[in-house]
């Protein structure tokens, strides 16, 4: 079933390659059939998950490669569970979002159906080397979908884009080796080498494996200094790549943090756990900050990423730094929802860009205005997503950051208040949007726009209304999470 | 029964609110009468809750241990704190239904208004802290849609800003100070949390540190110093917002968090004096300030701003009693005087005092309420501000006579300035304009009425009341010499005040210096945002630069390619070369082969040479012999030549192949790399 699940999408990819070049309309119809069917998948998945009993669900072995230890493993958990939800509905999302754009529509829908294979695989395999396969699958695809569907300098950021996610995933291929290496007998099981604690009681091959893999998923997270691929490929990068790159490619890195780096290198991470925090503090400052400046609105939600996604590092680091096992509880719950929470706010947001850059033709935050008067529904949602964003309670946002903040403070008080300083910076960057690009009066050379229509509705509402439902109701994600996050809470040290 | 009352309480108007949104289109003037039924059912449904007390607590989540309750707790103190809320609330939204009469599509108005209300009595209702920090933002959202409601306005939309990200500020340390609760007591339940400060289960630093936190919310709220700045700004918001939320209600938030949270904040050593200092030193620079205005609202905000000051003066004084006494007399005149600033505003066009004046005669209704708001204000006995501010000063007085001096000097400054204000809004004096004056809608007027009688006498009602709705602290009794001194100093700033109005005009009451104060603060104010945003675009560059660096690393990686690939094409040529020079051995060879076969030929040659020679020489004796064995020879010669030949091409070939194979891994590698 889960199987299916992540490979459905490739094998609508494949039919889609066999549609006549002169049917776009049903290239794109099909894309959109895929990505429900397998939403339809995944809500099996999560109706038929059951939270109280074990902790890997929904689990398919096969031999893959046996004599080095690397198996197809795949299983979901609670953590996986909502990220391969949040997968799913972003890619669905998307498919709906980019209905009539016909352009080499084939090779679009084909590079991301099999990116959505990639990222579906990625969150649920239970084997390193596997890991590694499903991140290449999952990475590769977006290269190509901004190196050909993006803006003006978009070779410039494909190719960056490239650089550093090679550099990163490579870095962590060597620390995937060096865990390998570590264990006796060798294996690539996630759930063995957990068990195995490769490195307690070994600082400095610990410290080595540890910084490899925070620069693999931390150039996906991304965390500063190694973010400077982010806001090119971003503003480079179509509508729809935008969502994605944000919405779930980030992630990968998010999750590698929770549940490849915690699991096996808990000591390592409990050594380095001011490192982690000093990192995790930095990036959250700097992130808010570099967004503050910028004018152009995509440039500048590329960088609030930075911020946001700080937020789950830094859970990862009070994880490491306390032993009070609902203090960890917290901070990987709350690191967990930001995840979700950011993919479903700041997806929004890419989306809402892209479609004020359709309505305006400019990206300039001094050349917009108005939204609220002439396009009410457009002005509306974006101040949902806006202040969802700024963490206001009511939406998903709060609930995520003050679980992180929550553990923070009880573990460092200045790390908590750099935390919030850097919330502030968010609200007054949020502030500026709303403020330019909602009030006001609409600028004069603007020709009259219509507000959302009903495919860019489709595509925006659902994200806005997950982030208030978990918002208003948050206990039914997070009965979920909890399930995947308490072993890892419990355990450890 | 009575639960269901309890909750539906702050419900009302946001059902309120809730219905206009829906149906926005088709109500038009509707909209107020739907936000006035909101409110309206809200203190009903409190008037019908009257003593009653219980706690309504509901599991929203648990993480762990940690449990996060939400839910509502009606005890003394919420009752009161919900009631001033509601009963304000209720009268400012029928003058706001006047006031807004003219607006076009007043729904967005009523939609926030109504959701501001619901809001706030969340907030003094909450038995939560987490519901309690919801309420806040919710209100810190109001205020930020309700001050820029007139957004196409540049300084609208500054001040709305400006509001929204000050009064963050302070809301992050309300986060951070009941989270920190959340995980040393296990739950949000305030009872709980204060019964564990109670118990001492809470270390004292972390007492201390808590307790600054949530002084900074209070602080931001409360438009205490140093977060004073954005209260005055606000004050471009439609008048019914700036009556109700920025003088009544939300910023009186801060002062009744402090109520709320007061056992904490006595529990926490040294931090009592911390609230009385910034609430003392705030209540003074404000008064001041305000002698020096000339826009009516802006007086009214910086006497708001003191007045608040003389709320956390109280509280920080150990006398919560007064503190909550004061805070619901002053909601009423307070608001008594913004309503009829709009009404001024409303009917003459303009709220510059040095333009306005003579009020008496134009505005007979507006110009009464207005004195009698003033004379309540400047705490003349035996109206509402004498009284509550009568408790201030015994609390003033427990910590010696130089305190209760510095209470009377906060008295005689209130007096002075409502005095000058007025004067020179309502009364005549040299140089007053008397410009022309419409009525205010009937709506208006009756609003500016009942609220102006009940500024009047609340204090009154609640004389003698108050000890039995703040749980804490004790009334001090107060020498009547103390009693007839704050009296007096309150006349006597009134009359001060308009006297010098009726002589000189409205110049500034106490000099310019007031005014550099106040600009000060603005700059200093302005200083970390500058910074800030500084740093945002140093950090920009920074970005840029690293952006080149980025580029020139790529760059370095591409033109290493290249010369990997110069690298590649010498590997190339090299390999060509050697290919070569294979080729060349080969044709070398195959020239030796050629000189073999010659000399094999020469060799047949000289054999058959011979032959014939030993064929002359013999003459037929061996000739047949010779000759076959001449034939064979030159067969052999034959057959060594096209082998040798065969075997060196297969030679070559192979080392070709071998070439290319080891170049083509060396570009994978290189590739790889």
């Amino acid at each position: 079933m889960l199987t299916l699940t992540i490979f459905l999408p490739l094998l609508f990819g494949l039919a889609v390659l066999f549609i006549p070049d002169d049917n776009p309309r049903a290239v794109r119809w099909a894309g959109l059939a895929g990505t429900t069917l397998t939403l339809l998948l995944i809500i099996i998945l999560w109706i038929g998950y059951d939270p109280s009993g074990e902790p890997l669900q929904w689990r398919n072995t096969a031999d893959w490669i046996p004599g080095i230890g690397a198996s197809y493993d795949v299983a979901v958990d609670g953590i996986s569970l909502t990220l391969i939800a949040l997968t799913g509905l972003l890619f669905c999302l998307v498919t709906v979002y980019v209905l009539p754009h016909y352009i080499r529509p084939k090779a679009h829908a084909f590079l991301f159906l099999l990116m959505e294979t990639g990222l579906l695989g990625l969150f649920s395999t239970q084997d390193l080397l596997l890991f590694y396969l499903f991140f290449e699958v999952g990475l590769v695809p977006m290269y190509f979908i901004i190196g050909i569907w993006g803006h003006d300098a978009r070779r410039y950021a494909a190719v960056k884009f490239f650089l550093y996610t090679r550099a990163g995933s490579l870095a962590m291929l060597l620390s995937f080796l060096g865990i390998y290496l570590a264990v006796d007998p060798h294996t690539f099981s996630i759930p063995d080498l957990a068990a195995a604690h490769p490195f307690a009681g070994r600082t400095w091959a610990g410290g080595l494996a540890l910084l490899g893999l925070l620069l693999g998923f931390g150039v996906k997270l991304p965390i500063v200094p190694i973010h400077n691929w982010l806001p090119d490929a971003h503003v480079e990068a179509p509508t729809e790549g935008s969502v994605i790159l944000a919405g779930i490619q980030l992630k990968m890195g998010a999750y590698g943090i929770i549940r490849v780096m915690l699991p096996i290198l808990p000591e390592t991470v409990r050594t380095f756990g001011w490192v982690l925090l000093v990192i995790a503090v930095v990036s959250l400052i700097y992130g808010a900050l570099a967004a503050l400046a910028q004018t152009d609105f995509k440039r500048l939600v590329a960088y609030t990423s930075v911020n946001h996604m700080a937020y789950v590092l830094l859970g990862a680091a009070v994880w490491g730094l306390t032993t009070d096992p609902d203090v960890r509880q917290l901070a990987l719950n709350g690191a967990t929802l930001q995840i979700i929470s950011h993919g479903l706010l700041t997806g929004g947001m890419f989306f809402m860009v892209g479609i004020l850059q359709g309505k305006m033709e400019s990206r300039d935050i001094g050349h917009l205005g108005g939204a609220m008067s002439t396009i009410p529904l457009y002005g509306g949602l974006l101040g949902v997503l806006a202040f969802g964003s700024l963490g206001l309670p009511g939406l998903s946002g709060f609930i995520a950051e003050f679980q992180v903040i929550g553990a923070t403070v009880s573990v460092s008080v200045w790390a908590a208040i750099f935390t919030i300083i850097g919330l502030v910076i968010t609200t007054g960057l949020y502030l500026k949007v709303i403020v330019s690009v909602m009030m006001g009066e609409p600028p004069e050379t603007m020709r009259p726009i219509t507000d959302m229509d009903g495919r860019q509705l489709a595509a925006v509402v659902p994200l806005a209304g997950f982030s208030l439902l978990i918002g208003i109701l948050p206990y039914f994600i997070l009965r979920i999470i909890e399930s995947g996050t308490r072993l890892l809470a419990g355990g450890g040290i | 029964m009575m639960s269901v009352i309890l909750i539906s309480v702050p419900l009302w108007p946001l059902l309120a609110a809730l219905l206009i949104l829906l149906f926005k289109k088709r109500m038009e003037r509707a909209a107020g009468a739907v936000s006035i039924i909101g409110v309206f059912l809200s203190v009903v449904s409190l008037l019908i809750l009257r003593g009653e007390e219980m706690r309504l607590t509901a599991v929203w989540f648990a993480a762990g241990d940690l449990t996060v309750t939400v839910g509502l707790m009606l005890d003394s103190l919420s009752y009161y704190v919900s009631l001033v809320v509601a009963g304000v609330s209720l009268v400012v939204t029928l003058y706001a239904v006047g006031y807004m009469a003219e607006t076009e599509y007043p729904q967005r108005f009523f939609i926030e208004f109504s959701f501001f209300i619901g809001a706030m009595l969340a907030l003094v209702l909450a038995d939560s802290f987490l519901l309690l920090y919801g309420a806040w933002e919710g209100v810190g959202l109001a205020s930020f849609l309700l001050i820029g409601y007139r957004d196409r306005e540049a300084d609208a939309r500054d001040a709305a800003r400006r509001a929204f990200l000050i009064t963050r500020l302070g809301d992050m340390g309300l986060m951070l100070g009941w989270v920190w609760l959340l995980i040393l007591v296990g739950t949000t339940g305030l009872p709980e949390c204060l019964s564990a400060v109670e118990n001492g289960g809470i270390p004292e630093t972390v007492l201390i540190l808590t307790a600054l936190f949530f002084l900074a919310a209070a602080v931001g709220k409360s438009a205490q110093l140093p977060l004073s700045a954005w209260l005055p700004d606000a004050m471009i918001g439609p008048t019914p917002v700036s009556a109700l939320l920025h003088s009544a209600t939300m910023v009186a938030a801060g002062a009744s968090l402090l109520l709320r949270l007061y056992p904490l904040f006595s529990a926490a050593p040294g931090m009592l004096t911390v609230v009385a200092v910034i609430g003392g030193v705030t209540a003074l620079f404000a008064a001041l300030v305000a002698t020096g205005l000339y826009d009516f609202k802006g007086i009214l905000a910086w006497s708001t701003i003191s007045h608040l000051g003389k709320m956390m003066f109280s509280v920080g004084l150990a006398g919560p009693i007064g503190a909550a006494y004061h805070l619901g007399t002053h909601a009423c005149f307070k608001s008594t005087l913004f309503l009829t600033a709009g009404a001024v505003e409303h009917g003459t066009g303009t709220r510059d005092i040095r333009q306005l004046g003579g009020l008496t005669r134009m505005m007979p209704l507006t110009a009464s309420v207005a004195l009698l708001a003033a004379i309540t204000l400047a705490g003349v006995p035996p109206f509402s501000g004498f009284w509550s501010e009568d408790l201030i000063l015994g609390a003033a007085l427990s910590k010696g006579p130089v305190v209760g001096g510095f209470m009377v000097l906060l008295v005689l400054l209130s007096a002075l300035y409502i005095g000058r204000a007025v004067m020179a809004v309502v009364g005549k004096w040299p140089g007053s304009g008397l410009p022309d004056a419409e009525k205010p809608y009937r709506s208006m007027g009756i609003a500016m009425l009942i609220l102006g009688v009940a500024a009047l006498f609340i204090g009154l009602l609640l004389h003698g009341n108050m000890e039995t709705i703040v749980p804490y602290g004790s009334k001090h009794s107060i020498p009547l010499v103390w009693k007839a001194a704050a009296g007096l100093a309150a006349v006597a700033g009134l009359i001060l005040g308009a006297w010098r109005v009726r002589s000189e005009g409205p110049v500034p009451a106490m000099g310019w210096f007031p005014r550099k104060m106040s600009d000060g603060l603005y700059r200093v104010t302005h200083l970390p945002v500058a910074g800030t945003m500084m740093l945002s675009r140093f950090l920009d560059r920074v970005e840029t630069g690293l952006d080149r660096g980025a580029a020139s690393i790529a760059g370095g990686v591409l033109s290493t390619a290249s010369g990997s690939g110069r690298v590649e094409a010498g590997l190339d040529r090299g390999a060509a070369s050697i290919a070569g020079g294979v080729l060349a051995t080969a044709s070398g060879s195959r020239r030796v082969e050629r000189g073999l076969d010659a000399g094999a030929q020469g060799l047949g040659r000289a054999t058959f040479g011979t032959a014939y020679a030993s064929d002359r020489a013999e003459h037929r004796g061996f000739s047949d012999g010779l000759d076959a064995f001449g034939r064979s020879l030159a067969f052999a010669g034959h057959r060594l030549k096209a082998y040798q030949s065969g075997l060196l091409y297969h030679y070559t070939l192979g080392l070709t192949l071998w070439v290319v194979v080891m170049g083509a891994i060396g570009v994978v590698v290189l590739v790889a790399m």
